[in-house]
């Protein structure tokens, strides 16, 4: 199947059409794909357009390339290496929410919502900054 | 079941790990032929789900926590399930592998696997063959060279021994009395065979021993 999916009838030369953009990365087509298959009503409705990372090098190349609001790894350490991801996630820039996730773990999955705030912004985060 | 009858293959999916699971059923769904009749997320609620539902399959994920899926699977064979277990899988680990074979899988499956790779091992499986991931079969022809698949590797001299003298009817005074051990050496060691055969009594221990070649 191909490395990337749009979901809905859009193009490649369409991309800022797009309401939100996301990234799975997986070695596993069973899990990639399931994933797809699970969300694939909520995403097209919500007008995601979806990309698929096979390898490491595959993740950041899109990660640089299309910028998604929201990564979900599938690490395992052999094809895609969690602290690679993570060290490039907290070296870049890039305001995403990033969901970690491994099949050879029953370990809670663990989210990273990284925010861009304002000084202004940040007074009224910091009054309640336990719920979100 | 005969593959090749319209009827559906009717699948049961246990695995722990939700987004994997629901995932797979998700796939599976679509594919046509097959019907997942039931879920579980562990080896506990496995057990009553494909008690009640007797599925033409079961795949059946390895890494589980408090009930292995091969504690399940041998929980699942002692109860005389005989239905087909793919098992599916990320761990590629030689325990795994024979545990997962010597519990009763039918068949072994990487969680790599493409989907149309595992559409067609449901059906070998469910058809009566065994099949192996690629990624494993190695590991399996190692392992038999090496002798560490041999059964009688699985248990050590005096547990044979002590199976011979059941065989023969003694009692576990008298085994013990010809084994130059206390009675209590004697119903150690049974208990031992019992566990590595897998297996709750006596008279099974010697059927499966002799089954298997050890005595």
């Amino acid at each position: 199947m191909s490395n990337h999916t749009v979901i809905g009838s859009f193009g490649l030369n369409q991309i800022s059409e797009f309401s939100r953009r996301l990234l799975i990365a997986s070695a596993n087509p069973l899990f990639r794909e399931g994933l797809h298959r699970l969300y694939a009503s909520q995403w097209n409705a919500q007008n995601v357009r979806v990309d698929m990372a096979t390898t490491m090098e595959e993740t950041l190349n899109f990660l640089e390339s299309r910028q998604p609001d929201l990564v979900i790894v599938d690490h395992d350490d052999k094809t895609i290496n969690r602290g690679e991801f993570l060290n490039r996630f907290v070296t870049g820039e890039m305001p995403m929410k990033v969901l970690l996730v491994s099949l050879a773990s029953s370990e809670p999955i663990v989210i990273y919502n990284r925010k861009y705030l304002t000084a202004a912004q940040v007074e009224d985060w910091l009054a309640n900054p336990w719920d979100e | 079941m005969d593959v090749g009858m319209s009827a559906e293959i009717r699948i049961v999916v246990v695995d722990d790990h939700t987004l994997f699971r629901r995932g797979l059923v998700g796939l599976l769904v679509e594919m046509e032929g097959f019907k997942v009749i039931g879920e579980a997320s562990n080896g506990q609620d496995a057990l009553s789900v494909i008690a009640t539902q007797n599925p033409d399959i079961v795949l059946l994920d390895v890494n589980m926590p408090e009930m292995s899926g091969i504690a399940t699977l041998a929980a699942l064979r002692k109860q005389g399930v005989v239905s087909p277990v793919l098992m599916l899988t990320i761990s590629q680990h030689e325990e795994d592998l024979i545990g997962a074979i010597r519990a009763g899988a039918n068949g072994y499956l990487l969680k790599n696997a493409e989907p149309e790779t595992l559409r067609q091992t449901i059906k070998q499986v469910v058809a009566g063959n065994s099949v192996l991931a690629p990624e494993v079969t190695e590991q399996v022809f190692r392992l038999v060279r090496s002798g560490q698949f041999d059964p009688i590797n699985l248990l050590t001299g005096r547990e044979v021994e002590v199976l011979r003298y059941l065989s023969q009817g003694l009692t576990t005074a008298q085994t013990g009395s010809e084994m130059f051990i206390s009675e209590n050496t004697v119903k150690t060691h049974i208990r031992h065979i019992l566990e590595k055969l897998e297996v709750s009594n006596r008279a099974e221990a010697v059927a499966r021993a002799t089954q298997l070649g050890l005595i």
